[in-house]
């Protein structure tokens, strides 16, 4: 059975016509279901909770951006339950990578149902989606309990379950010029990009110029000092606070995916 | 010239120590590794290793392939074969099937080239796979 969350933004008016350009394209493959909206009496959560209380294999697709997205994957890891995406953001970067198109063209991609089993990042016992940021100057890696990596001079350390490793490569004729590597969140890495800030390239947005790479599979973060709490951001959403142990989780997640995906 | 997606995976990718990073201890990679902070401890992969001019480590070494401009302080057991760059600088034992050293390079150690060693390493590493199994 067909379950959609509507994310909170779309109650605005300007989305009425494109919400009614999905729901009549849903019609007509035949893939209507239950509507639920969010809103700040009713989390992402809660919502999933009540569906996987009537329905144990529920389709749920996600209409909306990307946080909505990242916040629905952890309470369905594990579960036979799948996860499908509408977005209706043109500069929604995971709809890039998972290969969907924007508003009503993305429900043939739903309705074509093909599924990738792929992995979530954990932190302590919490999943995520996409990545982990922190800073690396107050921090103490350890990973595998193998190798140590001391930071000298890095200002900024993502880990990436899914997602773009964006970075400025160099400057060319003035300007900045992107390399943009794609993680690929089947392979039980996680990737831990370390960055240094670069100089401002006249008008271009400042990038962080990648310095090192590393693929790991369990690894420890803790405060460099005791007393000096150390922040890990989730997902560019919730913080979790160090000493925290990061790894890839065994459960997997059916994931929706488009023909031109990026993984 | 934006934009330039690729997928990347351990295997095909490289690993990169940076030069604004520091490697303490066991590190071992799938896929190839360029080196251009610090490295101290043991470094195996079942690849290549890239050690640029920036780069210094201080450990023994495995590799398949090893492309050294930086410095060294350790033994290099190399499968195939080792290419010293003119600002090369190695003090330790090296066995390899093939060697080449620019000018300009220093070398300080036992130098064994040639033999059976990659039919060797390819016994041992069958040995431990049918130990893991």
């Amino acid at each position: 059975m067909y379950f959609y969350i509507y994310d909170s933004f779309l109650v605005k008016k300007k989305y009425a016509k494109t919400l009614s350009k999905i729901e009549t394209r849903l019609a007509s493959l035949d893939i209507s279901g239950h509507k639920h909206s969010l809103s700040i009496l009713k989390s992402v959560d809660e919502i999933i909770r009540k569906i996987l209380e009537r329905d144990s294999s529920p389709t749920i697709v996600v209409v909306g951006g990307d946080e909505t997205l990242c916040q629905s994957a952890p309470s369905l890891v594990g579960t036979e339950a799948t996860l499908g995406f509408i977005p209706t953001e043109k500069d929604s970067l995971l709809a890039e990578i998972l290969g969907l198109p924007v508003n009503e063209y993305a429900c043939d991609v739903v309705s074509a149902r093909r599924i990738e089993n792929i992995n979530l990042g954990k932190i302590n016992s919490q999943y995520f989606f996409s990545s982990l940021e922190f800073d690396p100057r107050q921090s103490l890696i350890m990973v595998d309990k193998k190798y140590q990596i001391i930071p000298r001079g890095v200002k900024k350390a993502k880990i990436i379950n899914l997602g773009f490793l964006s970075f400025q490569k160099g400057v060319y004729r003035g300007r900045a010029e992107e390399t943009r590597l794609v993680s690929k969140p089947q392979d039980n890495y996680l990737e831990l990009l370390m960055g240094t800030s670069q100089q401002k390239v006249l008008f271009w947005k400042q990038k962080e110029k990648k310095d090192s790479l590393f693929f790991i599979k369990k690894m420890n973060i803790d405060p460099r000092e005791e007393k000096r709490e150390l922040l890990i951001r989730v997902d560019q959403r919730d913080v979790v606070k160090a000493p925290a142990l990061v790894e890839i989780a065994k459960e997997k997640l059916r994931i929706i995916v488009g023909k031109d995906r990026l993984i | 010239m934006f934009g330039k997606d690729l997928k990347i995976k351990p295997e095909d990718a490289e690993t990169v120590i940076g030069a604004g990073v520091k490697v303490e201890g066991t590190f071992n990679a799938v896929g190839d590794v360029i080196v251009k902070g610090e490295l101290t401890g043991s470094l195996e992969t079942r690849s290549n290793l890239h050690l640029m001019e920036s780069g210094v480590i201080e450990a023994n070494i495995k590799s398949q392939n090893a492309i050294i401009s930086g410095r060294v302080k350790g033994n290099l057991k190399v499968e195939e074969k080792i290419e010293l760059g003119s600002t090369a600088q190695l003090n330790g034992d090296i066995n390899c099937q093939s060697l080449s050293i620019e000018e300009g390079a220093t070398l300080s150690g036992k130098c064994k080239v040639g033999g059976d060693l990659k039919a060797a390493n390819k016994e041992k590493r069958e040995e431990v796979e049918a130990e893991e199994e």
